[in-house]
């Protein structure tokens, strides 16, 4: 048996061992190699929250995944709320997935909290209901029915003071929505019913090929690439955190993931070559 | 480095370790974990939805405002069990799957093709770009790149001309090649995606649960 | 009577939300918003649907005495304790369950780390596949993988250092080539999914109801 038979042949449990322990390396001592800025991605995100939108906006930030996806879309909620909430504009939280509501409301109300953001005046988390699409649609109406006048704890909107602003999901009392999608239902949801709304959006890397035309048309204005795009935010609001610690390990992953698959084939070659001969 | 005292860290800990061990063999950790997750997902939706979608409309639509048709409507979703129920009765559960299944139904066809009629204007590209009346090269090779991809890529899956036809043939080849970029360009995604998947859960074992300092 | 009422009925809601939605009447009427929302209740009362399904697996499990089945009576008594603990915490008509600290403790230390884990065992298994599976036996597995590789560059600081054009090299894939691909294949998939919808429409498409 020759080293490439041999190699190819080789339990893959000792693979995911090397890479677990060769991703460790850059995660414990990050090098810090430079972040660019992907100009039609991610930079029409801030330049949004930053230069064109008006003081005190009310936006819908909808966090559409589930924990599989969190690694990659919350460091980038993290960041764009921190954002937000810097720029003195009022968030609200929604959900098109039901575990993305506690998910979404735990990272914001963990960065609330750090820049002091007051629940109910700067920021509501509403939550998810049952109901697909026609849900969503009776938002545009009546927020406060289709939401069943109530938050994502059961608080009564009456309580809220920022929920006064916010009686139908339209333009004029919505100046923007930012979805985080990992699947369906997320961007077409908005693209389709509420296209007279902003929207920007925060993919998993794994959407973000199928969101490009979208990007490319002008229905989306801007769009986050999984933790890549995540951590080209840290960078923009000049505030690095997790998802920025991980682009070091990230590169040493792909660049294994590379070699992998070019080592199998240099053998694929020589054994092919042999067969030949 | 100061190992986490929160029993909760601990048990976030252990199930992503037990779920890791999957990666050795099938087992029982793996298993348990699985199982557990499955039941408190499906339980989590019921009780998300009792809490804040049955008990609130209840409270102020049918038993505030007197709002009968969402008895009716909730009548006709109780229908939905008799599904599970003998077979007798199961047909019952086509009205309210008929009347959901056409609801959306008008739905989509009312405002489906709108985003798709964009996407189409947005196909049609300026082949010779000209700004402030300087030809840029750049750009009109970019279009031209657009257009040919699109074009190509329609052509794989367009056979109301047989592929016989010279032409729709040989743009059906190009297609092919216009197709692998675009899931080249979704691989490579799918690698990042996963990667960083990995290391989320990477990172919560040595900073939240290990307390190392990174 | 129990296929042609339902048929009717899907017809009938079809038509009336494919008018109302185009028509300003609606809108100024916000008839859409009622039906919305009766809509949407009707579908949340039937939400324990897939509760008493996965019951019904499970218990057909432990009857059979399938492999694996202790597992099954796991599942089953976590689906219900935490179901009934999360609509009872507080009362059954307190509406607060779904934030009582024990709840929340197990949702954000089971649930949550769970799901995320089983997602994140994918980046072992495309390391497994990438020295197993992928190899280039034509020119067009070529052609995705040279793709693969610019955009997987692009994406990490070190295609940077290697290139500082890498990442714009990335994004021109991106924006250009894979959007016009990526868009070619959707538009495919829409028709598909449109002429789809338009047999349940027309009422040529009956399956959504079943086999009688």
């Amino acid at each position: 048996m020759s080293f490439w038979e041999r190699f190819e042949g080789m339990d893959p449990r000792y693979m995911y061992v090397f890479l677990a322990l060769a991703l460790l390396i850059p995660v414990f001592r990050p090098v810090g190699m430079p972040i660019a800025i992907d100009h039609a991605f991610t930079q029409p995100m801030f330049d949004w929250i930053e230069r064109e939108l008006r003081p005190d906006s009310l936006l819908i930030l909808d966090t559409a995944y589930s924990p599989g996806a969190a690694a990659e879309l919350d460091p980038q909620l993290a960041a764009i709320f921190r954002h937000l909430m810097r720029r003195g504009h009022k968030v609200v939280l929604i959900s098109q997935w039901e575990l993305g509501a506690r998910l979404g409301t735990t990272v914001v109300r963990r960065v609330a909290d750090a820049v002091g953001a007051e629940y109910g005046v700067d920021w509501v988390s509403v939550g998810w209901r049952e109901g697909g699409l026609p849900w969503m649609r009776s938002l545009q109406d009546d927020f406060w029915a289709g939401m069943g006048g109530v938050d994502i704890d059961g608080v009564p909107f009456e309580r809220l003071p920022l929920m006064q602003r916010l009686r139908a999901f339209r333009p004029g009392q919505v100046d923007g929505i930012i979805c985080f999608v990992t699947g369906s239902p997320g961007a077409p949801t908005y693209i389709t019913w509420f296209p007279e709304i902003r929207l920007h959006l925060g993919a998993t890397a794994v959407m973000v090929p199928g969101l490009t035309p979208q990007l490319v048309a002008g229905q989306t204005r801007s769009l986050l690439t999984g933790l890549r795009g995540a951590a080209e935010y840290e960078v923009l609001i000049g505030e690095p955190g997790r998802a920025v610690k991980l682009m070091d390990a990230q590169s040493l992953g792909h660049l294994i993931i590379m070699a992998l698959i070019i080592l199998s084939n240099i053998g694929y070659a020589i054994r092919t070559r042999q067969g030949a001969t | 480095m100061a190992v986490s005292t929160n029993p909760q860290v601990w048990v976030i800990a252990l199930t992503t370790l037990a779920v890791y061990s999957y990666l050795w063999k099938d087992n029982w950790a793996y298993r348990v974990v699985e199982h557990v997750f499955l039941a408190m997902s499906v339980a989590h939706a019921v009780v998300l939805t009792w809490d804040t979608g049955i008990l609130p409309r209840v409270r102020t639509d049918i038993i505030g405002r007197g709002a009968w048709p969402f008895v009716v409507a909730g009548v006709l979703g109780l229908l939905m069990y008799t599904r599970l129920a003998s077979p007798k009765w199961s047909w019952l559960s086509r009205y309210p799957v008929g009347l959901a299944v056409g609801y959306g139904v008008g739905f989509t066809m009312a405002m489906s093709p709108r985003p798709w009629m964009i996407q189409l204007r947005d196909s049609f590209r300026s082949l010779w770009v000209v700004r402030g009346g300087v030809f840029q090269a750049q750009a009109t090779f970019n279009q031209w790149v657009f257009v040919i991809f699109l074009m190509t890529t329609l052509s794989y899956f367009f056979f109301t001309v047989s592929h016989q036809n010279k032409l729709v043939k040989g743009s059906a080849y190009l297609g092919r090649y216009a197709i692998m970029v675009g899931l080249g360009a979704a691989f490579g995604n799918a690698v990042i995606g996963r990667i960083s998947l990995f290391l989320g859960r990477l990172q919560f074992l040595l900073m939240d649960w290990l307390g190392f300092v990174i | 009577m129990r296929r042609e009422i339902p048929m009717v009925l899907a017809t009938v809601a079809a038509i009336y939300t494919f008018v109302w939605q185009v028509s300003h009447h609606a809108w100024e009427t916000r008839w859409l918003t009622h039906t919305d929302l009766w809509r949407t209740f009707m579908m949340q009362v039937a939400v324990l649907l897939g509760a008493l399904n996965l019951s019904r697996l499970q218990i057909s499990n432990i009857r059979r005495r399938r492999e694996h089945w202790p597992y099954s009576v796991l599942c089953l008594v976590v689906l219900w304790s935490y179901m009934i603990f999360g609509m009872t915490a507080y009362g059954l008509f307190a509406g607060r369950g779904n934030r009582h600290p024990i709840y929340l403790w197990f949702h954000d230390g089971v649930m949550v780390p769970a799901e995320s884990t089983m997602f994140s065992l994918l980046a072992f298994f495309i390391a497994s596949a990438a020295f197993r599976a992928f190899k280039i036996r034509s020119r067009e597995a070529t052609v995705l993988m040279v793709f693969a590789f610019i955009v997987m560059l692009a994406r990490v600081p070190v295609g940077q250092a290697m290139w500082a054009r890498m990442p714009a090299l990335g994004t021109w894939v991106m924006a250009w080539p894979t959007a016009a691909a990526m868009r070619g294949m959707a538009i495919g998939i829409f028709l598909g999914v449109f002429a789809a919808t338009l047999r349940v429409f027309l009422g040529l498409e009956r399956r959504y109801l079943g086999t009688s």
